[in-house]
């Protein structure tokens, strides 16, 4: 009688090993969730725009605020510190938001409608708004939040291979992770990929042109339009945000609009919105498409209704008396402020849905009916 | 003869005066009145009991085994209008302020949105136990009945003039093939509607026929009278009440509240689906226009009206001319839009407005997935299972196991994935394991066929009702008026946090939490 390969014991000894290492694999492999957020930055690169002084004390120039800190504090963005005297990002490497978006989500209806884009922010904002819409990213430290590690060369890689060829950076205020912003648009410029950014524009002009090189849309959110309620409601100033906003309409390339999210009783009073189109119009131009935003109830002022549609006509209204050609509704749909119509005879060039392009009827840019040309990056 | 004839025609116009009047004082009156309400609803019932215990042709044996099963019933049927009846005033009170800031269009407060969700859940919670513990009685009462008369209940009665001898001469013979061509035509349809229906009724179960009409107290004591049976205490009581009602069971009370309840609902319907749309002043203009020129004072749209010929043309005549009042979007939204109470998120968020559906619930299912390990993950996936069941009907065993392979691989996929990595893919997975929806799918197949049958559609069935073009007036002179926005006064506003004491926030104390020197990139390198 011929034994068997192997007896019954020896199987069931075999296959309790293969049992067990099957276990320990799958184990490690299902067991490999996102990695809580590192307290030791492992990913930190030096600010560069600000200056050292006496007894390891740093002030940084990246924003107006001019933070003064001394050894081991955080500037007032909660993403820079100063680690025994020398300013250091604790965002670089750190995204906490990654998203593929449309780019009328930031919203920018005049560049590349219909396109998609890799959106990245990180924790941390130099702004206090008190309705932030992402506070919960935005009002934090980057290493506070849950993030991804996510390297300049990475973002690009990713960028390519979901075939996205617009990077964004927004959610949260750009101006704290400029650092990581300004490395990452400077490897997408090398790979030919489009970037954009959604600011407050807080920010000092040196940073910002040398930001701006790299960037070929800026949407900049002009949060109201008196310096009361930016000190109360932002605590920041207005006059540097203006400052901002025309130094990259007449001193970049970069294509400009702007949005204001109406927040009912804070900034809607119609003399404010007057003196903001008309302050656009005169500084600006005419052409700068300007959106009005429908405020949800968040954060410090979710006692507040939402904007009420009038409020936001009534805005669009007083842009095109200005002598607006081009102005929005956003965050509202199905409206007809969101599509595109030419300046000139009123057709319609692009048909929206909230943040979706239904049709886009431009012919090289120029409206299907009377080849007027409009404004804006179209291809 | 001449004068004979004037007579005749004049004795009519009398007699038809003599009953047309209270004819139509009584018709108003069941307009207004809910016990005349209630009494047309009941004798439709009965009507409804009587055709069915015809039908059924019961035995005396089986009548009375029915009895005692409607006698239960009966019990059931009081105990949920008892706790209907203290829901009514809550849901009342709470749905009125719910519809007030649904009319101002900017968001609900807080505590109105949870009480009327709560109050809107008990209520659900309420019908379906009810319903459910009828179905069960149905199905114990069909055990009761025999094979024939089980199939009886799933055919269709054959309508009484088609008992009718045919006449066969030409005209008439054009006439059945004329009406066999229509029907022939329409069938697409019709089928397409019975699907939708059978969708809704896989998602929201109800009882057929037996427990509709048998066990309803009302038919109960009709079965009761034709088989000459005593009936049981409860179903007197229940009969009795519903009828009358009682002092405990106020019927009058209860059944105007009901009504209430009904139009509170009708509004926030209306006001939900006009907040969705977000139409300008002008298309109000144009529509309300539109509707006043084609709807003359005596010419009220109702579901009924829809019916007769001429009515249904001009209603979609009508329905034409306002669908190219609305723009692409809003068109979309129309056809995506259910009746509704709290309004969806595909009605008020920017990024869902006309898109299929909201997968955010799927992209966290995945997110927890892919941390669950392998041994838990199944039964993850099956729990799963068992909730969509409840949302979009029962699988059949290969379906279910061909669902539960699919969602096991997103998983595997998933996890296979770096954070980052999933982070940028999670919608696209969450798309691609998000079960279609069927019923959207069923809806759109309607309005196309109804398009090409030129039947009315979904803009007659929500717009075109007098109520949702009063409401929409209202809406109208809201955006006329505008927004009288009192400014707040910044400085006793809350305060936003600034420099003013020093820029620097959260000193780092413990200096272990920082990277060592090596960890930090200068700007040389």
């Amino acid at each position: 009688m011929t034994r068997p390969p192997f007896d019954r014991r020896e199987f069931m000894a075999a296959l309790g090993k293969c049992a067990g290492a099957a276990c320990l694999c799958g184990g490690a492999a299902w067991g490999a969730g996102p990695a809580p957020a590192d307290s030791k930055l492992k990913f930190t690169r030096e600010v560069d725009h600000y200056v050292r002084r006496p007894g390891k004390q740093i002030q940084c120039f990246v924003c107006p605020l001019d933070c003064i800190l001394n050894d081991g504090e955080t500037c007032f963005c909660r993403t820079r510190t100063n680690v025994g005297g020398r300013l250091y990002t604790r965002a670089y490497n750190n995204p906490c938001v990654l998203r593929i978006d449309p780019i009328e989500k930031l919203p920018l209806n005049h560049f590349r409608p219909g396109s998609k884009t890799l959106t990245l922010g990180t924790g941390g904002c130099n702004v206090r708004c008190l309705y932030c819409q992402n506070w919960e990213q935005s009002q934090k430290m980057p290493d506070q939040v849950k993030s991804f590690k996510l390297t300049p060369r990475e973002v690009i890689a990713a960028a390519k291979k979901k075939k996205v060829d617009t990077i964004a950076f927004g959610y949260t205020e750009p101006v704290a992770f400029l650092e990581y912003a300004l490395d990452i648009a400077i490897l997408a410029k090398k790979a030919r990929l489009k970037v954009v950014a959604a600011t407050a524009a807080f920010v000092k002009p040196e940073p910002l042109c040398e930001f701006a090189k790299y960037v070929d849309a800026f949407v900049v959110t002009l949060k109201g339009f008196s310096e009361e309620f930016y000190y109360r409601s932002l605590g920041i100033q207005l006059a540097p945000v203006l400052a901002a906003i025309k130094t990259i309409k007449h001193e970049t390339k970069a294509w400009l609009e702007l949005t204001n999210l109406v927040v009912p009783t804070y900034n809607d009073a119609p003399e404010d919105i007057r003196g903001m189109v008309k302050w656009v119009r005169d500084e600006l131009g005419d052409e700068v498409p300007m959106h009005f935003a429908r405020f949800v109830p968040t954060y410090r002022l979710s006692n507040l209704p939402r904007t009420p549609v009038q409020t936001l006509e009534q805005a669009c209204e007083f842009g095109r008396d200005a002598g607006l050609k081009y102005v929005y509704t956003s965050n509202l749909a199905p409206h007809e402020g969101s599509n595109t119509r030419c300046a000139n005879c009123g057709a319609v060039c692009i048909d929206r849905l909230g943040f979706k392009v239904l049709s886009n009827n431009l012919k090289r840019g120029a409206c299907p009916e009377c080849r007027q040309k409009l404004p804006g990056v179209w291809t | 003869m001449n004068t004979r004839r004037i007579s005749w025609i004049h004795l009519l116009a009398v007699i038809l005066l003599f009953f047309a009047t209270p004819l139509q004082a009584a018709a108003e009156e069941c307009e207004e009145n809910p016990r005349a309400k209630m009494r047309i609803a009941r004798e439709r019932r009965a009507r409804q009991a009587q055709r069915l215990i015809s039908r059924l042709d019961l035995t005396r044996a089986q009548s009375r085994k029915i009895v005692a099963l409607a006698d239960e019933a009966a019990v059931l049927h009081l105990a949920a209008y008892e706790s209907e009846a203290q829901l009514l005033p809550l849901m009342i009170d709470t749905f009125s302020q719910f519809a007030a800031e649904d009319r101002l269009n900017q968001g609900f407060s807080e505590d109105v949105e949870r009480r009327t969700v709560r109050l809107h859940h008990r209520a659900k919670r309420v019908r379906e136990q009810f319903t459910e513990k009828i179905i069960e009685l149905e199905e114990q009462t069909k055990k009761l009945l025999k094979k024939t008369q089980r199939d009886l209940l799933t055919t269709r009665p054959r309508k009484a003039r088609d008992d009718r001898p045919e006449r066969n001469d030409a005209r008439s013979r054009a006439r059945a093939a004329a009406r066999e061509r229509e029907m022939e035509r329409r069938r697409p349809l019709r089928d397409a509607r019975e699907e939708l229906r059978a969708l809704h009724r896989q998602k929201h179960p109800s009882a057929g026929p037996v427990g509709k009409y048998l066990l309803h107290p009302e038919g109960a004591a009709e079965l009761c009278k034709q088989a000459n049976i005593e009936m049981p205490s409860d179903l007197a009581h229940a009969v009795a009440v519903l009828r009358d009602g009682t002092a405990d069971f106020p019927i009058d009370e209860t059944e105007r509240q009901k009504i209430e309840l009904r139009e509170l609902r009708d509004e926030i319907n209306n006001w939900n689906l006009i907040n969705g749309l977000h139409l300008t002043e002008d298309q109000i203009g144009q529509i309300t226009e539109l509707y006043d020129e084609a709807v003359k004072p005596d010419w009220e749209i109702k579901p009924r009206d829809r019916r007769s010929g001429v009515a249904r043309d001009a209603v979609y005549t009508l329905e034409l001319k306002i669908e190219e009042a609305l723009n692409t979007g809003q068109r979309r939204v129309l056809a995506e839009f259910s009746p509704c109470l709290i309004p969806p998120k595909n009605l008020k968020d920017p990024v869902l407005v006309g898109q299929a559906g909201d997968n955010s619930r799927y992209e966290r299912w995945l997110e927890r997935a892919r941390e669950t390990s392998n041994k838990r993950l199944d039964s993850i996936i099956n729990a799963s299972l068992d909730r969509e069941a409840e949302h979009h009907g029962v699988l059949d065993k290969k379906a279910r196991r061909e669902r539960f392979v699919a969602l096991r691989k997103a998983v595997r996929r998933a996890s296979a994935m770096s954070d980052a990595e999933f982070e940028m893919n999670k919608a696209e997975l969450a798309e691609a394991i998000a079960p279609p929806d069927r019923i959207q799918h069923a809806k759109d197949k309607v309005a196309d066929l109804s398009r090409r049958l030129k039947e009315t559609g979904v803009v007659a069935h929500f717009m075109i009702t007098p109520g949702f073009v009063d409401q929409l007036r209202v809406r109208g002179e809201q955006l006329a008026r505008g927004v009288d926005s009192e400014r707040v006064d910044l400085a006793k506003a809350p305060q936003a946090e600034n420099c003013e004491k020093g820029c620097a926030v959260n000193p780092v104390k413990n200096a272990d939490s920082w990277p060592k020197k090596h960890e930090l990139r200068s700007k040389s390198d």
